[in-house]
């Protein structure tokens, strides 16, 4: 997650288009290296996938694996399927996966907005708690709230995600009866119409308020659990980036202007430590997506995680390329977002 | 008539090894109006002095002593006690009355925050304006510390300035809310020799227009020479000599001292302070003193967009420096101004012009 | 400040004042005691089912039984032989490959380095679990595999750290002083370098057990790790969801990973403040001013 090294190549052209054709060019290296990671790895390893989606006993029928064959296009040379696959790739055809029997890209319309309503849930959750406690552990350092605030962070981190998971579930649904099930709605309510994917949205859209507080309720305790993760990591990260800055002589200077601790702490403080806050975020949402799998394994979501497990344990080709395609593309995304915040909160990188 | 009055005043940290005396009962009174020069070399305690005025000092310090700094006005009551006072007491004082000018504008102007924000934010804490009289304000500071063309400069970053603007914009920074006291600990040091006789030439100006009283800590004996009314001289955190600023550099009385005028780089004080005081004479008459260039001593004059043909030297304010151009702007400070001799050490200039470069955005994307 | 750039930065371990850093590794060896000592200590045979099922903790057994009627303590301890030793040698291996990886990246430079690094940016441009998933799927389910997947996914950070370490040390003043003394590049890489480099790697290392031992049981909770009758603390969790009334099945073994984890990261955390004094506590930091 390091800021585009463009900055002092070219000088001509205007910068920022300079930065995103840079971006471009190397997010498409990284998504056919990505593709390609994933394609050898799928076929270079022993498990054999006709097996895998046939079962043992289809297998042993040589008719129904040769016709299994040419029908996922495996009977071709690994090169060829490999051109293939990005040729069909440019058409937006990622296939069809050999175990939902959708094509790829339907699965994964469902699947990536589903992953990312828990994701992007989390990480806001995380920034604005782990900022606070990080800053205020910086503040307290070396006194019973620093110390505090270590301890917590480091449980957060060391937390068995899928334990906590079922912990939570247990205590909250099996025992206690206050949070709903697993899944993403209750039975008794239809989906809202599909706009962004994501049932919170979609139904606060479609002004379905029942529909919104049900989802959302489905939502806590996935999102509860990513967070708890996070904020230890963003915690630590935010403590010793502020201890650095607290140091800095601009922070003196406006000490010494007499402004209050408030306005040191939020103009001065916080928007110097952005830049290495920003950076560990970006990392931090990627670790997210993570635990992810196994936050969506305990309370079955049907996400991007789940639906990665389902294809890794089938060896479905086709639905482990797309799971890879995904996740490069939300590591570029979340790389370009992250760039330009950079250029939001310092001047230095806007007009480089 | 006396303005910040400091008395036996010790500073000491608790470290491993037990407490250690940092500072070790000084007695400074500085006089309203005049410029009071702390001089000593570094360690001596001085920057934490100054820190201490401001009730700056790391937590682990304990101050004991007295800091009093009279009313603006005798009749208006008894002085303030700084040593012990309140958080309260201390915010209406810092910025307000009693303000600082650092060494490195590069490090103690916030380099993600515009100008025009850092020159505002504590009027409108401290006098209760409203942004556009604030904003006003800015502008008046600024032209009055001869920033070009200040309605712009408002909506700048630090680093499109060059070294000298940065300082001068700190003055004004300082200066916002009108205060008392100045404390200014080493202004100069972090820039070339030919602008700091423009920024001590300015803290001279406003001493003597505003009746304002200045700390001025520096290692430097030569700007002492130049603009101190009076002088203490420090070491390991006690004072050695303190006096008026002639008395001390003719007729050192303590050997201290005169070890450390023998050590200046010209072959007498006298003959020092004399070139100093020219550089400052030469300064004042320059309208834009030290920003300006010499043309025959800048090689890529022909690369400026608006350098004039005709022979007149071309001004680099901020204002003509193209975003991204290959003059970066520490190099405005490099050539030496018509009329200014070059002193010794002036090597300096090579090592602020290296400040300047490490400060660019290039450097700091590097250990993102 | 001329001392303080010349001096080469050490470990100073008398600073390591930090008592969560001691408790933590207390604790930590206490853990690779048992593990070491699983076969003797555990009550029970961890895989007989001789015992009857489902029983409460308390009475005969500690923690009680599972499913099966196997002992939930002998399980758990025997689960410690099994996790520990594999994520420490996950943890070793990656530190090993890693290192090896980023001194030849730092230390040539140019193409080499660019190869590596483009490596190492793509491994990690994966979350981790789902390549180490992924990788586990392939390799078919077995507790070695998830420790080659795990590895896969875990080397990058270590050859990221040594780079940047080496790359920073190359043109330090002591290494280039070296050089023009003439001594060897071997001679600079192994006395000047290499001592450098030893701490971020033990702190990044020592962080990474936990993260090792989440990863191992959290592929074994997903049934791409250890096998059905082995003692291992993922999948017990595992075993545990068709049990929910049952609620000593699953919370053991977490609170054993969650122990185990938490303790390498105390171990871990005040490693790092005795490295990198900024960070540092009051107690650990000295006096800087």
């Amino acid at each position: 997650m390091r800021p585009a090294r463009a900055t002092r190549a070219g000088r001509t052209g205007h910068p920022f288009a300079r930065y995103l054709i840079q971006r471009i060019l190397t997010s498409l290296l990284l998504v056919v290296g990505v593709t390609l990671v994933t394609f050898t790895l799928t076929n270079l390893v022993p498990g054999d996938p006709v097996a895998a989606a046939l079962g043992q006993h289809a297998a042993e029928d040589p008719a129904i694996v040769a016709s299994f064959r040419a029908h996922y296009g495996v009977d071709q040379p690994l090169v060829v399927q490999y051109f293939t696959y990005l040729g069909n790739l440019v058409h937006g055809d990622l296939g069809e996966s050999p175990t939902t029997h959708h094509p790829v890209l339907e699965d994964l319309q469902v699947a990536v907005p589903a992953t990312l309503e828990i994701a992007i849930g989390a990480i806001v959750l995380s920034v604005i708690i782990g900022v606070v406690l990080g800053t205020l552990a910086a503040y307290r350092r070396g006194k019973v709230t620093d110390h505090v605030l270590r301890v917590v962070s480091l449980l957060g981190l060391s937390v068995p995600t899928f334990w906590l998971a079922l912990v939570l579930y247990y205590v909250f649904f099996f025992k206690l009866h206050i949070a709903p099930g697993s899944g993403r709605l209750s039975a008794i309510y239809a989906a809202p119409p599909t706009v962004t994917g994501m049932t919170t949205v979609d139904a606060l859209l479609a002004g379905q308020w029942d529909v919104f507080l049900d989802a959302s309720a489905h939502l806590f305790l996935p999102v509860l659990v990513l967070t708890l993760y996070t904020v230890g990591l963003l915690t630590r990260f935010v403590r010793t980036a502020v201890l650095e800055i607290l140091d800095m002589d601009y922070v003196r200077a406006a000490r010494a202007k007499g402004l209050p601790g408030r306005t040191v702490v939020w103009s001065y403080v916080l928007r110097g430590a952005s830049i290495p806050v920003l950076t560990i975020v970006g990392l931090a949402f990627g670790s997210l997506l993570s635990g992810t799998v196994l936050v969506e394994s305990v309370f079955s979501w049907p996400g991007l995680g789940s639906y990665a497990f389902k294809a890794a344990s089938n060896l479905d080709l086709p639905g482990i390329m797309g799971v890879g395609l995904v996740i490069g593309i939300i590591y570029l995304g979340t790389n370009l977002i992250v760039d330009l915040l950079y250029s939001v909160v310092d001047p230095r990188v806007r007009l480089a | 008539m006396n303005s910040l009055t400091i008395e036996n005043l010790t500073i000491s940290v608790a470290t491993s090894s037990g407490q250690r005396e940092i500072v070790s009962g000084i007695d400074i009174t500085l006089e309203r109006g005049r410029i009071h020069g702390l001089a000593g070399e570094s360690g001596s305690g001085k920057t934490m002095t100054a820190l201490a005025v401001l009730n700056l000092l790391p937590e682990r310090a304990q101050l004991t002593g007295s800091i009093r700094l009279a009313p603006r006005d005798t009749t208006l009551g008894d002085p303030t006690e700084i040593v012990g006072a309140s958080k309260r007491v201390m915010g209406a004082i810092r910025g307000r009355r009693i303000a600082m000018v650092f060494q490195d504008p590069s490090t103690s102007l916030h380099p993600q925050l515009s100008i025009g924000q850092q020159l505002t934010d504590h009027v409108r804490h401290h006098l209760g304006l409203n942004k556009r009289d604030a904003t006003a304000r800015a502008v008046e500071l600024l032209t009055r510390v001869r920033v070009p063309n200040p309605e712009g400069a408002l909506k700048r970053y630090p680093h499109q300035f060059s070294g000298g603007q940065r300082q001068r914009i700190a003055i004004a920074v300082a200066l916002a809310c009108d205060p008392e006291v100045l404390l200014a600990d080493e202004p100069t040091t972090a820039l070339d020799v030919t602008v700091q006789a423009g920024v001590l030439q300015l803290l001279r100006e406003l001493v003597d227009e505003t009746n304002l009283t200045v700390l001025l800590v520096t290692h430097d004996l030569g700007v002492m020479s130049a603009v101190a009314d009076e002088v203490t001289i420090m070491k390991a955190g006690r004072i050695v000599e303190s006096g008026p600023r002639q008395r001390i550099f003719t007729a050192p009385e303590h050997e201290y001292t005169r070890a450390l005028l023998a050590a200046l780089p010209g072959s007498t004080v006298e003959e020092d302070a004399d070139t100093l005081a020219q550089q400052l004479a030469a300064a004042a008459e320059l309208p834009d003193d030290a920003e300006r260039l010499d043309d025959t001593d800048f090689p890529d004059r022909s690369e400026l967009p608006d350098a004039p043909g005709d022979g007149t030297p071309p001004s680099l304010s901020d204002a003509d420096l193209p975003i991204g151009s290959s003059v970066l702007p520490g190099q405005a400070d490099l050539p030496d101004v018509a009329g200014f001799p070059s002193r010794p050490g002036s090597h300096r200039a090579e090592s602020s012009a290296t400040l300047d470069i490490s400060d660019g955005p290039d450097e700091e994307r590097t250990h993102v | 400040m001329m001392n303080t750039r010349i001096k080469r930065p050490r470990i100073h371990l008398g600073a390591w004042g930090a008592p969560l850093g001691i408790i933590g590794a207390v604790i930590a060896l206490a853990w690779i005691v048992v593990a070491f000592l699983a076969p003797v200590i555990a009550p029970h045979d961890p895989l007989a089912q001789d015992l009857p099922r489902l029983q409460a903790p308390g009475g005969d057994t500690i923690l009680g039984t599972d499913s099966l009627g196997r002992d939930v303590f002998s399980r758990l301890i025997s689960g410690a032989g099994v996790t520990i030793p594999l994520a420490l040698l996950l943890v070793v291996l990656s530190v090993l490959i890693g290192t090896i990886l980023g001194s030849i990246a730092g230390f040539f430079g140019r193409w080499v380095d660019e190869t590596i690094m483009r490596i190492t940016d793509l491994v990690m441009a994966f979350p981790t679990v789902i390549l180490a998933m992924v990788i586990a799927a392939a390799l078919g389910a077995s507790l070695l595999n998830a420790v080659y997947a795990a590895l896969i996914v875990s080397w990058p950070s270590y050859a990221r750290l040594t780079r940047g370490l080496v790359l920073g040390l190359r043109s330090s003043n002591y290494v280039v002083s070296g050089r023009l003394l003439g001594f060897s590049p071997w001679r600079s890489l192994w006395r000047d370098i290499a001592p450098n480099i030893i701490g971020p790697i033990l702190v990044l290392a020592s962080l990474d057990i936990g993260t090792a031992i989440l990863l191992l049981s959290g592929l074994s909770f997903l049934g791409l790790g250890a096998k059905p009758p082995t003692a291992e603390w993922g999948s017990m969790v595992s075993d545990a969801i068709g049990n929910f009334d049952q609620w000593w099945l699953g919370v053991f073994p977490g609170l054993a990973i969650l122990t185990v984890v938490v303790a390498f990261n105390f171990v871990g955390d005040a490693l790092r403040d005795a490295l990198d004094p900024k960070s540092a506590t009051l107690r650990g930091g000295g006096p800087t001013l």
